[in-house]
């Protein structure tokens, strides 16, 4: 393996494979910018363009792009509330109020070192602890799946401080939201009122941005009098300070990228999840937890950290088992199989120096991740100057171009705005918008897991129970949901307590 | 509107909303809207209990902010006009066309006197949108392929 992993880094030394990291890792960042494109739309643009390049070089490329587009979603949350891409939406939670007390920079420099920081931890699981990892996540069935799900929509509590009733009407508004479209066991559809575009669900990235663009804009239009936040002093100086301050959060770094490897590993869950979960943990284990939603540096670095981490867990069973666990891998995937490599056991053994080639180049794209992020954040903050009546209109244009992009189709315009006068409404009634994204991403696994649990036991609760306890990791999962289910009742209560005092 | 009344609004809109998904879901057969149901019902009991809270204690939000209505209500009709007015738009014209007056006309909207400025944006932001989709990325045509839609 040691010879293996030296034949992997010599391919390194191939300028072609840093060319291909650099436009990767440029192409990922404009792809995550830009509301609507993701991650897995950026991997499947580029795979034609890889077919003219060796192998490695076009699976370094897909890498560059792969890591840049999770990160590069944080730069449009920080500055503008709109998270780019699914997996920054946890980020907006601390990064945008950062941003609003005169210090984008700092919260753009926070979130890119975290982001560095969780997805070389996440390649250095893949690369050591990828095949025991993997088995692991074979044990995983419905039940498992189920308690997952559960236990994402147990930090609806923790993303609900002061506002916990309605932050749960607002997830359970999300899982409603999830289940419109047909149903996956039978097949029959639900809340559809015979609108085609709406059979196949809710496309969650109208969604997103429905949600946070519209009421956003609406907000920007309405008080555009009190224009742009002033710059903090400190903020205009050199970003690279703050990489004491995320080197200092030491244990928040590592908690972080774990949660994201092992979010990652499980197949369906998500990088939007794996932020949410962290932000969750972070805000648990905090000494400060009321600065949290305030612009708390420990919950930018937490979301940013893990939901990069995800990229390397996501590549763990790929790689391992030829299982991809999001859209994005499964892209992947076909990009692997095109160049002639066979996802498994054997990848390592028969094709070792273009996978070891390519976990290096991961690690790469992670590294120049950092200065080429800070050069683009440098530029996008420039956009809280721009006046309101300026930026509103071009924000309004790329939401309804973005989200037109993902199928072609003006009635996914629609449904943003519609999706966008719900996230209004809740703006307007101090209602969290977090549980409402939480609720519509989990709400499906949640159903269809339950439906296929109940479904092994013969439609009986009571053998149901019975399944959980006995199988060691949905135990484990169990007892993790109650804790953060207790651990969310008593912070509500300090809360409940403090305002109170 | 007070502070007051709009949490009680939002109460009562929620426990409508619910008992409407209940009663949808009611319609469907057991088997595919058991999920549904139990969320509609978990919602409209928040909402009730919410009411009940509100109601006895005359709590106020938790993070309430003063809002200037009439600028509020301004904002809401320009935003959410403007989506049926882009597509009509574009079905009218061409997205190029269409892009370029819907720019102008927000921006003239929310104040920009200057017109060269307003121009000016408008088209380096119709550019930019046509060489980062449509040109470069080719969405259109890729995500047709990728999507099967």
């Amino acid at each position: 393996m040691f010879e293996d992993g030296l034949l992997g880094l010599a391919t390194l030394m191939n300028p072609m494979m840093l060319l291909a990291i650099v436009v990767g890792v440029i192409g990922g960042i404009l792809i995550g910018i830009l509301p609507g494109l993701t991650s897995t739309l950026g991997v499947a643009l580029v795979i034609p363009v890889t077919f003219s390049v060796p192998p490695q070089v076009g699976l370094a490329m897909l890498g560059g792009i792969y890591i840049a587009s999770t990160y590069s979603g944080a730069i449009t949350a920080v500055l503008l509330n709109i998270p780019g891409t699914p997996a920054a939406v946890a980020t907006l939670l601390d990064g945008y109020p950062m941003s609003r007390q005169g210090e984008p920079t700092r919260a753009l420099a926070l979130s890119t070192f975290g982001s560095a920081v969780g997805g070389l931890i996440s390649v250095l699981a893949l690369l050591f602890l990828g095949p025991i990892l993997a088995r692991v996540s074979l044990f995983f069935g419905p039940p498992e799946y189920f308690l997952l799900a559960v236990f994402g929509i147990t930090v609806i509590a923790s993303l609900s401080a002061g506002a916990m009733v309605r932050g749960l009407i607002a997830g359970g508004l999300g899982l409603l939201m999830s289940t419109v479209g047909y149903h996956p066991l039978t097949g029959e559809m639900r809340y559809t009122f015979g609108v085609p575009a709406l059979y196949d669900g809710i496309p969650l990235v109208a969604a997103l941005i429905g949600c946070y663009s519209i009421p956003e804009v609406t907000d920007m239009i309405s008080r555009r009098e009190r224009d742009a936040p002033e710059l903090a002093r400190g903020d205009r100086a050199n970003p690279y300070r703050y990489i004491r301050e995320v080197l200092k959060q030491g244990t928040n770094l590592v908690r972080s990228s774990i949660i994201g490897v092992a979010v990652g590993i499980v197949p369906g869950v998500g990088a939007s999840v794996g932020g949410f979960v962290a932000y969750d943990t972070a805000k648990r284990a905090s000494k400060t937890p009321e600065k949290f939603g305030k612009g708390s540096s420990e919950g930018v670095v937490a979301c940013e950290t893990a939901n990069n981490a995800v990229t390397g867990g996501t590549l763990v069973p790929l790689l391992t088992l030829g299982i991809p666990g999001n859209p994005v891998t499964a892209v992947m995937l076909g990009g692997l199989m095109i160049h002639g490599l066979q996802p498994g056991a054997e990848l390592f053994t028969a094709n070792a120096d273009i996978v070891f080639g390519f976990v290096f180049s991961l690690i790469v794209s992670n590294i120049i991740l950092v200065p080429i992020g800070l050069i683009f954040a440098k530029y996008c903050v420039q956009i809280v100057r721009v006046p309101k009546s300026i930026l509103a209109p071009i924000i309004l244009i790329l939401s309804i171009v973005g989200t037109y992009s993902i199928r072609s189709s003006f009635d996914d315009v629609l449904i943003m705005f519609a999706i966008g006068a719900i996230g209004y409404f809740c703006q307007r009634f101090s209602v969290p918008r977090a549980p409402l994204v939480l609720g519509l991403v989990l709400g499906g696994l949640a159903e269809s897991e339950l439906e296929r649990s109940l479904a092994l036991v013969g439609g009986n609760y009571a053998a149901f129970a019975v399944q959980i306890v006995t199988r060691p990791i949905s135990l484990c999962l169990a007892l993790l949901t109650l804790y953060a289910i207790y651990q969310g009742y008593v912070q509500h209560k300090r809360h409940s307590k403090l305002l109170d005092e | 509107m007070s502070t007051f009344v709009r949490s009680n609004l939002f109460s009562i809109i929620t426990l409508l909303l619910g008992g409407v998904c209940l009663m949808v879901a009611l319609q469907y057969s057991a088997a595919s809207s058991a999920f549904p149901r139990a969320i509609s019902i978990f919602i409209m009991l928040l909402a009730a209990s919410d009411l009940i809270k509100s109601a006895r204690t005359g709590s106020l939000i938790a993070r309430d902010e003063k809002v200037d209505e009439p600028t509020q209500w301004r904002a809401v009709l320009l935003v959410f006009c403007s989506a049926p007015a882009f597509v009509g738009l574009v079905k009218l014209f061409d997205f190029e066309i269409a892009t370029f007056v819907y720019l102008v006309v927000t921006m003239a909207l929310l104040g920009v006197r200057n017109p060269f400025l307003a121009c000016g944006v408008s088209l380096s932001v119709l550019l930019t949108v046509k060489v980062l989709f449509f040109w470069l990325l080719d969405v259109t045509r890729t995500s047709t392929l990728v999507f099967g839609t």
